[in-house]
């Protein structure tokens, strides 16, 4: 019975935090406060109602996991797996069996350890630790994967080891920050995923438990990387040391807090698939024996081994070692989940941390779908306010316009006024005074006088003033 | 010889799978349910080890003294489960569809939906009811619903646009819908550039389903403008509804005048689907003439029970594939090629992402480099890092852009243009007032300059009749001097 997603539709359920998703998150008991390894699920609108049913008829959404199936066989798949430990533990080896095929050649690495540590500065030289990535295809049953093994040659070889993690974590975060570069591009269209997906730490078979320089590299890498410890050439601890060292081991990564991979169970898994899971999860730390080579056992049959005076330890039998269970997790049955929780829970927090660094801020806004009611109305007081600042904006400008004309023309016309007015009561003044001048020259006609100055000159003529 | 992977609690995911499904005990009738496949993939996976038994030696290491291969099986890396666990994935984390159907009312849009998934999704009171109530239809409505077929959850948005066509003028008709498929690329674009994505979701529209009315006579103007619209946002589904209007004879010769429209408009359907088999399997049958079914049964003389329209001369079958294409329409959507739908509208949001950032980048530069001494840094020859891009994305608030966007829109466009015009009128209605008062100025300036020309000619007169009377004088006052002389 599915009943996950009747979880999340009703109101009341947004306020809880979203840990009820899985139990895995129920087990992890979250230390931190954020956990990016359950993402909320979609916010619905509270108001649109959700219905709910179960369908008996053939409707056919059901065929889309089918649809992925098919998909994924024709795109194939990709791993990037990074492979730590100190020298000589049969790194090589072990990703050559896990996969069948000779990815790493073994002592390939051990030639570029020596060539580190025994260069110019020999045993003083510190960081001498290299990154080494091999890329290969391999094809099994029509399946193709593109498979990147990462390697550190010269990690744990120095006298002073107390900076051999560094560039080991600084390969993974320069592998997210080129991821993150790719992603926020404008023009995304490639994007490789380069980043790692699976952290195999290789823990030497000391009987002991962990060294300082396993604790520190685990608590570096372990927020950043799925972290699968195993046990190198566990052939050489019985059965009873193996128990101990890893219960040891164990007690070690739940003191330091350290996480390894653990996959996600989900509600709707059945019983089956829980205790599938369940038996390989128990076997970690996986004590694991490597070999490439072909033995003949004791009854006659040939397998995958090494061969002692006294028999032979299989590497595919599960009683003698942990590879097949290493082997089902890394590929048959979680490599797409490892995958996954890398991209959305470690990749993602990474880039949440980096992204906040960089002062970008969180608007938390948009993580609302919207109501297209509310929304329209929203649109439209917008709308109607812009229209109303637009309008406003024009009948201002407009009305400053309007009265500037107004007033040039008022002026224009208090002017003509003003001129006709002096004018006229220039030439009126003007014509009195002739007059008056007329008058008395008539006056003077009569009576004898004597003469008059002459008359001032003639009124130049104006006219058309305004034009 | 012992095999490790046979013996105790090591169960392949089909075994595993063949358990659930046959304790299910409905799920024998259909011909694709999973027990077939499960067999299929059986045969696959023997066909498949003994391929690899050939292939053995090409990359697996044989040391030399051992020739014998009898732990192929042992040392297969199982790459074959990885598409399976594709499968498990998307099965558990269930899947979101999000789609739209449009087009003019009584078109039974409502009842394909329901014919569709096989349940009451969208009451058919419900737009009966507003329009019988005269309540404004609004132009988008969301209708969500969790469907479970086979313990596979689906969670389905469907987006209805009530007031398509309603109107007197539908100038604007498919506006709404345009804008909410953009929206839902936008809101999606904005939270994924968030720091913190945990709560981001998926509301992107994979589909449109446009209802084109039976009336035999081609595509309306109003059918053209919206599929053209739509046709460059989503995956664009024409579908001819009601088709038991049609004869076979008519229904055929629709569909070709319907195909000739919208290839003569270049319209494109699901344009963004990139296989190309998928993309002519849907052209080659579309438009899809689809059958509602009403809510019961129909016996049928054999006995068997069909979805349909019963009519007196017979039942309109919905799934049948020889009375309309709804059994096809429904195995593209869904059964077959529901992947490439969700995977294109992928493909298409970053076409939809890209151009949307880089308008707001050039936005950005002119803003920055107007306000900022600095704005060498946003020379075109500098070459940004997405990271810096990000970052240059992060300065220009939403809220802005969306307001910014929102001018833009065609409504408001239409509203400005209509809110100017009318200004523009008041403008001229001042500007022929404006006009009159000049001319009014101008002819008192004349009336005025008249007068003051008369008053001047009054001046001459005057002093010519001054002068004529000075002249007199004169030869008065010469006569008086002749006399004293």
């Amino acid at each position: 019975m599915n009943y996950a997603p009747s979880l999340w539709n009703h109101g009341s359920i947004f306020s809880l935090p979203i840990i009820l998703f899985t139990n895995r998150a129920l087990l992890d008991a979250i230390p931190e406060q954020t956990d990016y390894s359950n993402p909320v699920k979609d916010n619905f609108q509270q108001d649109i109602k959700i219905i709910k049913r179960k369908l008996n008829g053939y409707v056919g959404f059901a065929n889309l996991p089918k649809q992925w199936h098919r998909k994924s066989v024709r795109r194939g798949s990709f791993l990037n797996i990074m492979v730590a430990g100190a020298s000589g533990l049969g790194k090589a080896t072990l990703i050559n069996t896990l996969f069948n095929r000779e990815i790493l050649t073994p002592g390939f690495n051990e030639e570029d350890e020596e060539d580190a540590v025994d260069g110019p500065n020999g045993l003083h030289k510190k960081n001498v630790v290299k990154i080494k990535t091999t890329e290969s295809t391999l094809e099994e049953d029509g399946v193709k994967l593109k498979l990147s093994v990462i390697t550190t040659p010269g990690f744990g070889g120095s006298v002073n080891n107390s900076d051999s993690w560094k560039p080991i974590v600084d390969e993974i975060n320069q592998r997210f920050d080129k991821y993150l570069e790719a992603e926020s591009r404008i023009n995304r269209s490639t994007i490789e995923d380069q980043r790692i997906h699976a952290f195999l730490y290789f823990i030497e078979p000391t009987g002991h438990s962990l060294n300082a320089l396993d604790i520190t590299l685990m608590k570096q890498i372990h927020e950043k990387c799925n972290l699968i410890p195993v046990i190198a050439k566990s052939d050489t601890l019985t059965d009873e040391e193996i128990y101990d060292f890893k219960q040891r081991i164990l007690n070690d990564i739940k003191f330091q807090n350290i996480k390894t991979f653990k996959p996600l169970d989900y509600d709707n898994d059945d019983d089956e698939t829980l205790s599938y899971t369940k038996q390989i999860m128990e076997k970690l730390p996986f004590a694991v024996v490597g070999s490439t080579s072909e033995v003949r056992t004791a009854d006659g049959r040939v397998v995958r081994g090494r061969s002692y005076p006294w028999g032979v330890i299989e590497v595919d039998n599960e009683q003698h070692c942990d590879f097949i269970k290493l082997r089902q997790l890394l590929i048959k049955r979680f490599l797409e989940e490892l995958k996954e929780h890398t991209a959305n829970v470690l990749y993602e927090k990474y880039r949440a941390e980096k992204l906040s660094r960089m002062g970008i801020e969180q608007d938390q806004s948009v993580f609302r779908e919207f109501d297209p009611l509310a929304r329209q109305a929203e649109e439209k007081a917008l709308h109607e306010a812009k229209l109303a600042k637009m309008e406003a904006e024009m009948k201002s400008v407009f009305q400053e316009k309007v009265s500037e004309k107004e007033k040039k023309l008022q002026r224009s016309e208090a002017d003509l006024f003003s001129r006709h007015k002096e004018m006229k009561d220039k030439l009126t003044k003007q014509i009195k005074l002739l007059e008056d001048k007329k008058i008395q020259l008539e006056k003077q006609k009569l009576l004898p006088q004597e003469p008059t100055p002459a008359p001032a000159p003639a009124q130049k003529s104006r006219k058309g003033f305004l034009r | 010889m012992s095999s490790v992977e046979e013996i105790g609690f090591n169960i392949s995911p089909f075994e595993f799978l063949k358990k659930t499904i046959s304790s299910s005990p409905e799920v024998t009738s259909d011909n694709s349910t999973l027990p077939a496949k499960t067999e299929n993939q059986k045969c696959q996976e023997e066909t498949g080890s003994n391929k690899n038994e050939s292939e053995k030696n090409k990359y697996s290491i044989v040391s030399s003294n051992t020739k014998n291969i009898g732990s192929t099986n042992l040392s297969k890396m199982g790459l074959y489960h990885v598409p399976d666990q594709m499968m498990k994935l998307a099965h558990k984390n269930g899947a979101k569809f999000t789609f739209m159907v449009t087009g003019c009312s009584g078109t039974g849009k409502t009842t394909f939906i329901n014919t569709l998934f096989r349940e009451t999704i969208i009451p058919v009171e419900d737009e009966a009811y507003s329009r019988k109530r005269g309540i404004s239809l609004e132009p988008i409505k969301i209708y969500k619903a969790e469907l479970t077929e086979k313990e596979f959850c689906l969670k389905l948005t469907i987006i209805e646009t009530p007031a398509f066509g309603e109107s007197v003028n539908n100038q604007f008709s498919w506006s709404p819908a345009e804008k909410f498929i953009d929206e839902q690329f936008r809101l999606y674009l904005y939270q994924e550039e968030q720091p913190d994505r945990r709560n981001i979701f998926d509301s992107r529209v994979h589909c449109c389903f446009y209802f084109i009315p039976p009336t035999g006579k081609g595509l309306s103007k109003l059918d053209i403008a919206t599929m053209k619209s739509i046709s460059q946002r989503t995956n664009l589904i024409p579908v001819i509804s009601r088709s038991d209007t049609f004869t076979k004879v008519g229904l055929l010769s629709f569909k070709e005048l319907v195909k000739k429209d919208l290839r003569r408009e270049n319209i494109k359907v699901c344009d963004f689907i990139l296989d190309q088999s998928v993309h002519e399997k849907i052209n080659e049958t579309m438009p899809f003439a689809v059958i509602g079914a009403s809510s019961e049964l129909h016996q049928m003389p054999d006995g068997a029970k069909v979805r349909g329209r019963r009519y007196d001369w017979g039942v309109a079958e919905t799934d049948n594939p020889s009375h309309c294409d709804f059994s096809l329409l429904s195995e593209i959507v869904m059964g077959q090629n529901m992947l490439d739908l969700i995977l294109s509208t992928e493909s298409h949001y970053e076409n939809y992402r890209k151009n949307c950032l880089i308008d707001r980048f050039n936005a950005i530069k002119i803003l920055e480099s107007s306000t900022n001494e600095e704005h060498a840094q946003y020379s075109s020859g500098h070459q940004y890092n997405g990271l810096e891009e990000l970052q240059v994305f992060h300065k220009y608030k939403l809220k802005d852009l969306e307001a910014k966007i929102q001018e833009t829109d065609t409504l408001y466009r239409a509203k400005e243009r209509e809110a100017k015009s009318k200004f523009s009128q008041i403008v001229q209605l001042q500007e022929r007032r404006f006009k009159e008062w000049k001319r009014g100025l101008i002819d008192r300036q004349e009336k005025y300059n008249k007068e003051i020309e008369n008053l001047h000619l009054k001046i001459i007169h005057i002093q010519d009749e001054i002068q004529l009377l000075e002249s007199g004088n004169e030869a008065l006052e010469s006569s008086y001097k002749s006399l004293s002389l």
